[in-house]
């Protein structure tokens, strides 16, 4: 048996299933510790190399705490607990040092409201130029300045030669939005965790931002958390989907698994409420009454009270998310069965 | 129906020579939905300030509920300030970061002296009504979701009991079900007061499900407008048919559009689509169309476009 042989039996998957992110355990709660408001509670997950984990969930269960949680971006006032690991960086366990070394740098995130990440007093050139600089990705001013009209021209800015030197409230909402994006890509992380970032997008620009991913995802086989409320978007670029419900995840999987046969009650309440186009005026069905929000008190699980198929247990403990099938998890009493989604 | 606004020849430059907003006129009935559609960029959001007074228009004039809305003044115009009201396409212009929202919301009618004595409970019942526990009326904004925050603002904006609701992409950081709640209370505000929107958003699905009537927008200028439903089966402009080629189930095929927006610093001569147009001809190069009622298409379907033949001979 010769050595290429053994190189070629090694599974390609095998290779790429070793985990860049690794986030076990995740709790972030704010308040007083007598009245504390948990607003993630025990999240796990694993982002890959060149892949993309969508987050999908309802405004207000914790996505964007997660995703702030992972770089450390809080200050005193979180408590946050669990294991952080990205490659051989303990994040959990690093001082501030060590953050600003990675932050940006080999882990990004694109937050979810762009005027709070941009300074207002800074041209947008120069801030792009501050975050280029500061990792060292080019050489010289110059340099930078040239990389930075590059990047913004492939957010798809329309004369970025001119929006470079713009200020922040010389720019449209949806300009705003991708410069951010621009200042995430900018540094060819090896993670992007990018919150909402087409939100305010029209679906051609949004069409050409998930490219760009695309292509860094190829060339650079960087990993992305994309947070999102829009289906669609989760179906064209996910490779798995994970669900959020009240600070924890209720159901990861397979895209096409998740989104075609959601085992959770919630995946196929919140799909069913996706409008069909076409159907004009007429009322909308929203999931029936209001999620429980961090904070509040809670008992068995936090969706039975809007929940149609609760069995007693619902009432009374939260279920944990298990493996229904290999790859796919749910935290469910009693999950959507196979059989019954064909009967339905 | 009549006329609540009325805007004619709204323009803004901003300095650079950005065509911002060029010559675009407004209607709004009472009670009733125009949504604003348009690609990033195209001059949404400084029309909308420019309608609420935020920003002073260099030309055009402005009438809101039989008044000039650019010379009120005093209680006329603190009348006005209540009756129009903005949600921002960014929360957090509306809502101060150093007091908590239900303050920010109360503040809105203070200013306006409206509900003397129980503004407080009116927090509360505004917070309920966009799907929030009242007792987040004690958050401050960084401690609320990107969701949260968009809400808050709506229930700021309804606090006064405007007459004219203008909303910018505000249902956009909504997951649907949420967005489903948000867009029903707006619909039954309106069945039940008559409130009339303007409602900004790049989400073509929520447009038309919500509004009445609908105007495209282009680089600074309006290029299509009509009733919603016309305009959805049968756009008259390129740039309609594009757009709307562009929406996830729509059923034509897709018109992907070449080259990128031009700059609005320089635009184009004549037409400022045709650099892009599929349709274009020799005449647009110098041709900037009007926007005129269209001959062929529906009752109120106007568009700005040399293949357009108006309704009514312009010459004698
Ligand atoms: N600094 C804070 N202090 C207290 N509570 C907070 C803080 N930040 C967030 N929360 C609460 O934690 C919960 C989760 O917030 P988060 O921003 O993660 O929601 P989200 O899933 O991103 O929602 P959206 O889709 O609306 O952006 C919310 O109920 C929010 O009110
Ligand atoms: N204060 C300002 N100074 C200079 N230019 C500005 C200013 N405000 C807006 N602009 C420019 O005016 C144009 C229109 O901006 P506007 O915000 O109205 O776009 P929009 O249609 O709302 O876009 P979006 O969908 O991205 O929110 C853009 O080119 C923008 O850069
Ligand atoms: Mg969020
Ligand atoms: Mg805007």
């Amino acid at each position: 048996m010769s050595e290429t042989i053994q190189v070629e039996v090694t599974p390609r998957e095998e290779v790429s299933e070793t985990a860049v992110l690794e986030v076990r355990d995740l709790h972030t709660e704010f308040g007083s510790r007598d009245d504390p408001i948990a607003a993630v509670r025990g999240v796990s997950l694993q982002l890959h190399r060149g892949r993309t984990l969508v987050l999908l969930g309802e405004s207000g269960s914790g996505k964007s705490v997660m995703a702030r949680s992972v770089l450390r971006l809080y200050g005193r006032n979180a408590r946050i607990t669990g294991s952080v690991r990205l490659g051989d960086v303990d994040i959990s366990a690093a001082d501030e040092r060590q953050l600003q070394a990675v932050r940006g740098e080999r882990i990004a995130l694109v937050p979810q409201d762009p005027s709070g990440a941009l300074d207002p007093l800074r041209s947008v050139g120069s801030q792009l130029v501050e975050v280029l600089r500061q990792h060292g990705i080019v050489p010289t001013r110059a340099e930078a300045r040239d990389r930075a009209v590059e990047l913004l021209r492939l957010v798809g800015i329309p004369d970025p030669k001119r929006v470079v030197k713009a200020y922040p409230h010389q720019l449209s909402g949806g300009m705003r939005q991708r410069v951010v994006i621009a200042i995430g890509v900018s540094c060819n992380p090896q993670v992007l965790i990018a919150d909402e970032p087409t939100t305010a997008l029209d679906v051609t620009v949004q069409a050409q931002i998930l490219e760009l991913f695309g292509a860094l995802q190829d060339s650079l086989q960087m990993a992305i958390l994309l947070v999102t409320h829009d289906v669609g978007v989760a179906r064209e670029v996910g490779d798995e989907i994970a669900v959020m419900y009240a600070g924890r995840i209720v159901e990861h999987g397979p895209t096409a698994k998740v989104l075609d046969a959601p085992a959770h009650p919630y995946t196929a309440a919140l799909l069913a409420s996706v409008p069909t186009p076409g159907i004009a005026r007429g009322r909308l069905s929203p999931i029936p009454g209001r999620a429980v929000l961090a904070g509040e008190s809670m008992s068995g699980c936090p969706f039975a009270p809007r929940c149609q198929r609760t069995v007693a247990s619902s009432w009374l403990v939260e279920p944990d998310l298990v493996s229904i099938e290999p790859g796919r998890f749910v935290a469910c009493s009693n999950p959507i069965r196979p059989e019954e989604r064909i009967a339905s | 129906m009549t006329v609540l606004l009325e805007a004619e020849g709204l323009r803004k430059v901003f300095s650079g020579g950005v065509r911002a907003v060029d010559d675009v006129d407004i209607e709004v009935n009472r009670g009733e939905t125009l949504g604003i559609v348009g690609e990033s960029g195209c001059g949404k959001s400084t029309t909308a300030k420019l309608l609420l007074r935020l920003l002073t228009p260099d030309r055009g004039s402005i009438r809101f509920d039989g008044a000039d809305l650019g010379r009120a003044r005093g209680t006329r115009l603190r009348k006005m300030r209540a009756d129009l009201q903005l949600v921002p396409q960014h929360p957090m212009t509306s809502l101060n970061p150093r007091v908590p929202v239900g303050a920010s919301i109360e503040f809105n009618m203070r200013a306006q002296d409206m509900y003397p004595g129980r503004r407080s409970q009116r927090v509360r019942e505004l917070m309920a009504m966009v799907g929030l526990p009242p007792e987040h009326a004690d958050r401050y904004p960084h401690e609320l979701s990107g969701g949260q925050l968009q809400r808050v603002a709506i229930a700021r904006a309804l606090a006064t009991d405007p007459k004219l609701l203008v909303c910018d992409e505000a249902v956009s950081a909504l997951d649907k079900s949420v967005q489903a709640q948000v867009l029903n209370l707006l619909v039954d505000i309106q069945q039940q007061l008559g409130v009339a929107y303007i409602f900004i958003s790049h989400d073509l699905a929520v447009v038309e499900h919500i509004a009445d009537r609908v105007a495209v927008m282009y680089l600074g200028r309006i290029v299509e407008e009509g009733p919603a439903k016309t305009l959805w089966r049968e756009p008259m402009h390129p740039y309609t048919r594009a757009l709307l080629s562009a929406m996830p189930g729509y059923a034509q095929e897709r018109i992907i559009l070449s080259g990128d927006p031009p700059s609005p610093v320089n635009l184009p001569s004549g037409c400022r689509f045709r650099t892009r147009c599929p349709d274009a001809i020799t005449a647009c190069e110098s041709f900037d169309p009007p926007l005129v009622g269209a001959r062929g298409g529906g009752a109120g379907q106007k568009a700005a476009c040399v293949h357009v033949k108006p309704l009514v001979s312009t010459s004698p």
